[in-house]
């Protein structure tokens, strides 16, 4: 029988809802929620292969040790018996991936500190770990993220990056706010132009990070009220800017009525002054963050000790972390700029879950297939998901492996529930003043790559590469 | 009779639509994206021609225009000469040429999704609403609308705004 399930798709933080439709335990469709209030049921070209994730051909079905296929106990036994006999040198650390649910990721927090010893824990998402999801829960004031409705209302866009390209679903709320009356403003500030700054009525190319500056100053300098009494410090530390592009959509920024800010960035000092912008310009402002994949707000409000990725493969590389588990993640091809291979290589022990073969198995000594997020009960970013289908062959959420490791090394795990750990900190001056100086410095960011190569592997991405081909080729 | 109509204006050359078409269709691309200098990549779209020369073209009859105004291939009845491709002027056929395996499937305009009650699956997923299934006569009385490429054979298909 046809059943129709609704999930949504976490590989941007815009969350578009879509249905997959199952036959006897089969997916065997996926079809756009025409009636979905927010997104009309659209999907851009990476939600269109969620059945293809779910049905894709290098799926991990079976636990495996050094190469070879072995049922649960074994695979666990092996993983707890190393830990256990590394567990008096605190030398152990865990990488989860960021579409866990907010209950595995608090799981993963718990079998850290008490089945570890250590607490080391890093949340990792496909375009970096969550250091901007940190910064911006932490330099802004709470409720002030934009709802996609609120930017399909908004008289006063204002772009930073590329979002188009990471989250195309959310230019169809811009342009339609845009062309929605002669006047509305759509501005973008970007490194180059880009696919989203083609739309813009005022853009301007530059360095994301002194531009974005800039924009705080005329924010401030325009403002009325000083809620969070920074503005004096504002005014001493950045100079005011000439820039007439900027100071246009500064004001415009403060003036309009509903204004919100789309921020694409892989860089924490954007995500904190993008948050600075939008806290002084006043109390209706809303900012819109397009950024990592997964359920980055979700578990940042929920996970408080973790460690970054860099900083865990920094400890693997002068043997601090000896043994590590990677729940769900590529972290070899993740992090560039590192020879992770190499690093890995350090290690005494290594497991990894995946729901995908990837290329940090490779170096792998026990290999757990995981479900993906589809297959998976749980709270992300807010809302309760239901699995559309179970789990292929042996495959098991993270939350159930860290379980039954927990349980074989003698220590239970509860079933955690969710709840949020402490209320996002203003931004103060303290914070503004390194914020400000970091942003003084250039640093190259990561260039977005293509929209669907994330899941480096099998058909996802030659697909994709096939269609450009033919393209360039046949025109 | 609906047509699949583009609003340049909305179009941000995700090619959504592309992955969409082949998704349905299983693998065979029939709507691909070309790229135009300047502009991004935009769908190329089969205009389902009033005298098609695709289906003249074709020496096997496997090219057809059906009752419905639809170009359909008939996958049986395609040897895989590559007529039908060279003779459409707009190029939407062109991207067979690369392939080893031919026929492809060609866009029916989701016909049996229609049939269902559902959009072709492109404008199903087109992120900016920039794709459009609408009857031809409305489309051509809509306000604030003009419809641009109207010299083009058959239909035109790219609307924006004035
Ligand atoms: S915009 Fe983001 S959430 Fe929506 S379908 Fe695309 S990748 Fe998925
Ligand atoms: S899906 Fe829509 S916006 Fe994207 S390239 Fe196709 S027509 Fe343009
Ligand atoms: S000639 Fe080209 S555009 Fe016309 S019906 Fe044939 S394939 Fe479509």
């Amino acid at each position: 029988m046809l059943v129709q399930k609704k999930s949504t798709c976490m590989l941007c933080s815009v969350g578009c809802e879509f249905i997959i439709e199952t036959i006897d335990d089969e997916a065997v469709n996926l079809e756009y929620d025409k009636d979905n209030p927010v997104t009309g049921g659209v999907l851009c070209a990476k939600g269109n292969y969620m059945l293809e994730l779910i049905n894709h051909p290098l799926r991990l079905i079976e636990p495996q040790i050094n190469g070879k296929v072995v049922d649960w106990n074994e695979a666990i036994r092996k993983t707890s018996d190393e830990l256990l006999a590394h567990r008096e040198k605190s030398d152990a650390g865990i990488i989860l991936a960021g579409d866990a649910s907010v209950e595995d990721a608090k799981t993963a927090e718990l079998f850290a500190e008490t089945c570890l010893g250590t607490g080391r824990l890093a949340i990792y998402f496909a375009t970096g770990d969550d250091t901007v999801q940190k910064a911006l829960t932490m330099a802004s004031i709470p409720n002030r993220a934009a709802g996609l409705n609120d930017i399909g209302k908004s008289t006063c866009t204002i772009a930073v990056g590329n979002p188009f390209e990471v989250g195309p679903v959310i230019a169809g709320k811009v342009l339609k706010a845009r062309y929605a009356r002669r006047g509305n403003i759509f501005g973008v500030i970007s490194n180059k132009e880009n696919m989203t700054s083609r739309f813009a009525t005022i853009h301007h190319y530059g360095n994301e990070r002194k531009l974005l500056s800039q924009l705080l100053r005329v924010v401030a300098d325009r403002s009325e009220g000083d809620e969070l009494g920074l503005k004096k410090l504002i005014k001493e530390l950045i100079p005011a800017t000439e820039n007439p592009d900027v100071v246009k959509l500064g004001e415009a920024f403060v003036k309009s009525p509903s204004s919100v800010l789309i921020l694409e960035t892989q860089d924490p000092v954007k995500a904190q002054l993008a948050s600075a912008v939008v806290s002084v310009a006043g109390a209706d402002k809303r900012l819109f963050c397009v950024n990592t994949y997964g359920n980055a707000k979700g578990i940042c409000e929920a996970v408080k000790s973790t460690v970054s990725v860099n900083e865990i493969i920094t400890a693997v590389d002068h043997g601090v972390i000896k043994t590590l588990i990677v729940l769900g993640t590529d972290i070899v091809k993740g992090i560039p700029g590192r020879n992770i291979e190499a690093v890995l290589e350090k290690l005494d022990f290594l497991a990894v879950g995946a729901p995908f073969g990837n290329e940090t198995k490779q170096s792998a000594n026990v290999i757990f297939p995981t479900a993906l997020w589809l297959e998976t009960e749980g709270i992300y970013n807010g809302k309760h998901l239901q699995p559309v289908i179970d789990p292929p062959g042996a495959a098991l959420p993270y939350g159930d492996i860290l379980r039954q490791l927990a349980e074989a090394m003698g220590k239970a795990l509860p079933q955690v529930t969710p709840e949020p750990v402490e209320a996002p900190q203003q931004l103060n001056e303290e914070t503004l003043r390194v914020i400000l100086k970091e942003s003084m410095e250039t640093v190259p960011e990561p260039a977005v790559q293509s929209t669907v190569t994330q899941f480096a592997d099998g058909s996802l991405t030659s697909n994709i590469q096939w269609l450009q081909l033919q393209e360039r080729d046949a025109w | 009779m609906k047509k699949l109509f583009l609003q340049l204006d909305l179009c941000i050359g995700c090619q959504a639509h592309s992955l969409a078409c082949q998704r349905v269709r299983n693998q065979a691309v029939t709507l691909q994206s070309t790229c135009v200098e300047g502009v991004g990549n935009l769908p190329v779209l089969c205009r389902h021609c009033e005298d098609p020369a695709c289906v003249a073209a074709c020496p096997n009859d496997a090219m057809t225009r059906d009752e419905d105004n639809i170009v359909r291939r008939n996958p049986a009845r395609c040897t895989g000469c590559r007529s039908c491709v060279l003779a459409c002027p707009f190029g939407v056929l062109s991207q067979g040429m690369k392939l080893q395996v031919f026929p492809l499937g060609k866009c029916d305009l989701c016909s049996s999704r229609v049939a269902e009650g559902k959009q072709p699956a492109c404008v199903a997923t087109c992120p900016t609403g920039a794709l459009r299934f609408e009857e031809v006569d409305e489309i051509y009385g809509k306000e604030g609308e003009t419809v641009i490429g109207s010299h083009s054979v058959g239909y035109s298909t790219y609307i924006r705004r004035p």
